[in-house]
């Protein structure tokens, strides 16, 4: 096991709950606290993300290829952007990493044996932080469910709002066990924005004092 | 079921002899030729995403190609009673992946979801043979002698993990009954145990690929 300088911070959470906004309020923390900083997001890799939209946006999305192309999307940003940062001592604040593809797959059949040994590439991150949110809440932030993130394909519901709600339920369920399992650091995402804000932070900051980040294994071999 | 090999092995002549041989059994026969994916060969064309495109991001981006390409290829035609030939399958993509130095068991992992064949027939040559099969007359000398190393250390390692997988020194990505041909000699005769293993699968009813 290789020994790395940097942090790998990770904030999860159904939609609208405040992902971003908490990654970019994290990253102006530390940034101010003097640590150095790089951000990345499940979808914005250059090879995969716009196959990764084609995918999920298809007649029949299959959860295999979306899980594959989700993992190819988070290699490449591993490889280009995480791993290079880790190594140069920056703190990487990851808005979603291993545990929504494998959520996504996982409620729509895919065994997570698979999954799991699909992803072994991931570092394991040193934080995990949990937006927690009702879907009930979610769904009243947004005004147009994406498809696939409602859960569409699996047919819970004809009407979009209530497979949202539906699926969100599930996936909330998903994260909380997986929450409970792992000991990540979990957030009430409907508390006003400071609070939330100042959990996070001091999260973070007590992440902060530790000086290693374990890397994961790499199917490439030596990285 | 996939008949395997790495590139000038035969592997398109065995898969059209196999499919006539099959259809005088009196069963449609679709041969599938396997095309590397177009996503990696877009990406390798373009500056920018090429150097994005490590092995293990090509990897990925393969094998989610070959996901889907296997249920539309050969999960449909084999449902309704056809028999499928893919003209080279998951063992030589499994291999590819080897060879460029990822670890087998992984890469195996990611290839279980692709329609299992239940037949594999490995086209086997002799990669020195094979290497100047395909350089030759394509390259001018001056190139030739500067990729040949390279390309020849490839399709080593290439031949060596599909013999690795034939003999189950490294684990594939389904349990299936596997044939070696060697190619060298005389095709028909060495069409032989093919046919011998097709015909157990055929007769035996196994599945829905062979």
């Amino acid at each position: 096991m290789t020994a790395v300088p940097g942090l790998l911070m990770v904030l999860e959470g159904i939609d609208r709950s405040g992902r971003s906004t908490h990654a970019g309020l994290l990253e102006a923390h530390l940034r101010h606290r003097g640590r150095g900083v790089t951000r990345t997001s499940l979808g914005s890799s250059v090879l995969s993300a716009d196959a990764l939209r084609r995918a999920k946006r298809g007649r029949r999305p299959d959860p295999v290829e979306i899980a594959l192309l989700s993992a190819a999307d988070l290699a490449e940003r591993i490889e280009r952007v995480v791993q290079p940062a880790l190594r140069a001592g920056l703190v990487v604040v990851a808005d979603r990493w291993t545990s929504t593809p494998t959520a996504r797959a996982e409620l729509r059949g895919v065994e997570r044996e698979w999954l799991d040994r699909l992803f072994t590439f991931a570092p394991t991150p040193d934080l995990v932080v949990l937006l927690d949110l009702d879907p009930d809440v979610s769904l009243a932030r947004r005004d147009d469910p994406d498809p696939y993130e409602a859960g569409l394909d699996l047919h819970l519901a004809d009407d979009l709002r209530d497979s949202y709600r539906l699926f969100g339920t599930r996936l909330a369920a998903w994260f909380d066990a997986e929450a409970r399992r792992r000991r990540w650091v979990r957030v009430a995402a409907d508390a006003p924005i400071g609070r939330v804000q100042a959990r996070v932070e001091t999260a973070a900051d007590r992440l902060a004092g530790l000086a290693t980040h374990r890397t994961g294994r790499s199917p490439a071999g030596a990285t | 079921m996939a008949v395997e090999g790495i590139d000038g092995a035969g592997t398109t002549t065995v898969a059209n002899l196999l499919a006539r041989w099959i259809e005088r059994r009196g069963r449609r026969v679709h041969v599938v030729p396997w095309d590397a994916s177009k996503a990696v060969r877009r990406a390798a064309a373009d500056g920018r995403a090429r150097q994005a495109l490590t092995p293990q991001v090509a990897a990925l981006l393969v094998v989610a190609e070959a996901v889907r390409r296997s249920g539309e290829l050969v999960g449909r035609p084999s449902e309704s009673g056809d028999v499928v030939i893919a003209d080279r399958y998951a063992w030589t993509a499994v291999a590819r992946e080897v060879a460029r130095g990822l670890d087998p068991a992984w890469v195996a992992g990611l290839y279980e979801r692709l329609v299992a064949p239940v037949v594999v027939v490995l086209c086997r040559e002799n990669p020195a043979r094979a290497v100047e099969r395909s350089i030759d007359g394509r390259l001018g000398p001056e190139r030739a002698e500067a990729v040949t190393p390279a390309f020849s250390a490839f399709v080593g390692r290439l031949a060596a993990a599909l013999d690795d997988l034939a003999t189950g020194r490294t684990k594939g990505p389904w349990p299936v009954r596997s044939v070696v041909l060697d190619v060298g000699g005389s095709l028909d005769a060495s069409l032989a145990p093919a046919r011998d293993a097709i015909r157990a699968a055929l007769d035996g009813g196994e599945g829905r690929a062979a």
